[in-house]
C-alpha cells in the first residue's frame, strides 16, 4: 500500500474542493453584493413577534406510512394518582406537540396541564398525560438525551396491545449501549418481570396505573441487544397474562429497511398543518424503474424525476398542497416499456393519523 | 421616532450579518452550483434571513448554510442544474492536463466515490472538509442531531476508505479504470 492510503479520507475529500480550498473573501463588499443587499432591504420588512411563527414554521419530514406514526394503545381512566410530580415544561410542550398541525377532528387533546411523573428509573423518567376521552400520551426523559418524544395511545388500540414497549436509542447504538424500556401494562397484572435469554429474570415495578420504566442491568445489556428479552405480566396466582418481546437490536444500516421497499416515500409537511403535503421525497428501489409518476386522488398525474441512484425529491405546486389531505395519491413506477412495476400510496400525515 | 430607530438598527444589524457571512454562503453555493446560480442562492438565502431575522442564531453560519442548502435543493428539483457525474469528470480532465498521473486518478476516484454515497453522508463529509464546519455546525446545516451526523460521517469515511483502498490495490495491479467500470455497471 502506498503512503496515500494513510491520508485520512477527510483530507482526500478536502482535495476535491472545487474552490481548491480557498475561501471567498471580499465578495461581500463588492458591487454585486451591494446590489443584492439593497434589493433585500428594500423588499420587505422582517417579520417579528407573533406573526413570525407563521413565516418561520419549521419544515419537518415525516415518513408517510402508517407504521411510522407510532400511535399505540390506550387506557381509559388514568387519574393523577401516580408518583405525581408535575411534568416539566419541556415535557408538556412535547406532549402538546402531538396535536400540532392536526385538524380539530383529529386531535388527541392530551391533558397536558395535568401531566405528571408516572414512573422512574435510575437514569430516566416517564411522564404521562391523560387523553381526552380515554387513552394517554407519555414521554420518556433520559438524563443524557432529555425528552425522547411523546407516544400516544388511543383507547381503541389498548386491547390489542396488552404490554406496550418503547425503547429509545441514540445512534450510534452498540452492544454496550444502555437499554431503557418503558411503557404501560394494559392488563390487570399483579406483577411484571423481564426474562433474558439465559433464563435470568428481574422484577419490574409497576405504577398504580400500570406504567413502568426499566433500565436493563449492565450485565444483561449485551445479551439483551443480541437476543432481545421478554416482558411478562402475571396475575396474583402467578399465571402469565401477557408477554411482549423486546426484539434484538438492529445494528445494520437504518436505511436498509427503507431501501428494501420497492418505493420508499416520505412526505414533507410543516408543524403547523399536517393536512398539507408540500413535498415528497424518497427512493425507487425496484429494478428496472425508468419513470416515476405521482397520481393525485383526482386522477391527474405528474412525472417525478428519478436520480441515477433512484432517489427523488419533488415539491408540490402551491395549488396542490391540500390534494393529499384526506385521500391518498399514488406513486407509480414504470419500466422502460411503460409497464407498471411498483406503486405506493402517498398522503398527508393527517390522513394516516385518521386511519390510526 | 423610537420605531424608526429600531427599524434602522435592525437594518444595520442585518447588513452586518450579510457582510460577515455572505462570502461563506457564496462559497458554499459556488462549490455546488455554477456562479450565476450561486449569486441567486446568496440572494434567496439572505432574503429568508431578513424575513426571519429574529430566528437567526448568534452562530449564524450553520443556520445560513442550512437555508442555502434548502434553497439549492429547491432549485435543483428538476435536476437540470445538477451537473452529471460524467460532466464533472470531464471538467476535471479539462482542468488537469496531466490527468493520467496518480494524483488526478485518485482524485477522480474520490469524486466518483463521493457520488456513490447517500446524499446526506456525502454532504456531511463535504461540510466538514470543504466548509471546515464542526460536527455540531454540520448537524445544524443538515437538520439532524450531532449523533446522527457522527454516524453519517463514520459510515461515509468507512465507505470512502474501502473504495479508495480498493482503487489503490487495483492501481498497484496495473488495472487503471477497472473500478470506474464496475461502478457504471452498478449504476445500471
Amino acid at each position: 500500500m502506498t503512503d496515500r492510503s494513510k491520508t485520512t479520507s477527510l483530507e482526500l475529500v478536502r482535495r476535491t474542493d472545487p474552490l481548491g480550498g480557498s475561501s471567498i473573501v471580499g465578495w461581500s463588499v463588492s458591487p454585486e453584493a451591494d446590489a443584492i443587499l439593497g434589493r433585500i432591504l428594500d423588499s420587505v420588512e422582517p417579520v417579528s413577534g407573533a406573526s413570525r411563527q407563521r413565516v418561520g414554521s419549521r419544515v419537518v419530514r415525516v415518513v408517510a406510512i402508517a407504521a411510522a406514526l407510532v400511535l399505540a394503545a390506550a387506557l381509559g381512566a388514568v387519574a393523577g394518582e401516580l408518583v405525581g410530580a408535575p411534568a416539566p415544561t419541556s415535557v408538556k410542550r412535547d406532549l402538546a406537540g402531538v396535536d400540532q398541525g392536526m385538524p380539530a377532528d383529529l386531535r388527541l387533546n392530551p391533558d397536558v396541564e395535568s401531566a405528571v411523573l408516572a414512573a422512574s428509573s435510575q437514569n430516566a423518567r416517564l411522564y404521562y398525560a391523560a387523553l381526552d376521552g380515554g387513552g394517554y400520551c407519555f414521554e420518556i426523559v433520559t438524563a443524557t438525551e432529555g425528552g425522547r418524544g411523546a407516544v400516544c395511545t388511543p383507547a381503541a388500540d389498548v386491547r390489542a396491545q396488552p404490554i406496550e414497549i418503547t425503547m429509545p436509542f441514540t445512534d450510534p447504538v452498540t452492544q454496550r449501549s444502555p437499554i431503557e424500556v418503558g411503557g404501560r401494562v394494559n392488563v390487570a397484572a399483579a406483577s411484571f418481570e423481564a426474562r433474558f435469554a439465559d433464563g435470568l429474570t428481574a422484577p419490574i415495578e409497576l405504577s398504580a396505573n400500570g406504567f413502568y420504566l426499566y433500565e436493563v442491568p449492565r450485565a444483561q445489556v449485551e445479551s439483551a441487544h443480541i437476543d432481545g428479552f421478554d416482558l411478562i405480566a402475571y396475575d396474583a396466582a402467578g399465571a402469565s397474562l401477557a408477554t411482549a418481546t423486546a426484539p434484538p437490536t438492529d445494528f445494520s444500516d437504518p436505511g436498509a429497511m427503507d431501501r428494501a421497499m420497492p418505493i420508499f416515500v416520505s412526505t414533507i409537511s410543516t408543524h403547523e398543518d399536517f393536512t398539507k403535503v408540500i413535498g415528497i421525497e424518497g427512493s425507487v428501489n425496484v429494478d428496472g424503474a425508468r419513470r416515476l409518476e405521482l397520481r393525485y386522488p383526482d386522477g391527474s398525474t405528474v412525472r417525478i424525476p428519478i436520480r441515477s441512484d433512484g432517489s427523488n425529491h419533488y415539491h408540490l405546486p402551491i395549488g396542490r398542497v391540500d390534494d393529499l389531505a384526506s385521500l391518498p395519491g399514488e406513486l407509480i413506477a414504470y419500466d422502460s416499456h411503460g409497464k407498471e412495476i411498483a406503486r405506493a400510496p402517498v398522503a398527508s400525515v393527517a390522513y394516516w393519523h385518521a386511519r390510526g | 421616532m423610537k420605531e424608526r430607530r429600531v427599524h434602522d438598527e435592525r437594518r444595520m444589524r442585518f447588513e452586518g450579518l450579510f457582510r460577515s457571512h455572505a462570502d461563506a454562503v457564496r462559497g458554499y453555493a459556488l462549490r455546488r452550483t455554477d456562479p450565476d446560480d450561486a449569486d441567486d442562492v446568496v440572494a434567496e438565502t439572505f432574503l429568508i434571513a431578513w424575513r426571519r431575522f429574529d430566528d437567526v442564531p448568534a452562530n449564524a453560519t450553520p443556520w445560513l448554510l442550512g437555508v442555502a442548502r434548502r434553497v439549492l435543493s429547491n432549485r435543483r428539483r428538476s435536476d437540470r442544474r445538477v451537473i452529471s457525474l460524467s460532466n464533472r469528470l470531464a471538467d476535471r480532465e479539462r482542468r488537469k492536463p496531466d490527468a493520467a498521473t496518480d494524483d488526478s486518478d485518485l482524485l477522480s476516484t474520490i469524486e466518483v466515490a463521493l457520488d456513490r454515497l447517500p446524499e446526506k453522508e456525502r454532504e456531511a463529509l463535504r461540510l466538514l472538509a470543504w466548509e471546515g464546519l464542526s460536527t455540531g455546525e454540520a448537524a445544524v446545516v443538515l437538520g439532524c442531531t450531532r449523533a446522527t451526523l457522527a454516524v453519517r460521517v463514520h459510515r461515509a469515511r468507512r465507505r470512502l476508505t474501502d473504495i479508495i483502498e480498493g482503487h489503490l490495490a487495483g492501481a498497484d495491479a496495473s488495472e487503471p479504470g477497472s473500478w470506474q467500470t464496475s461502478a457504471r455497471a452498478e449504476e445500471r
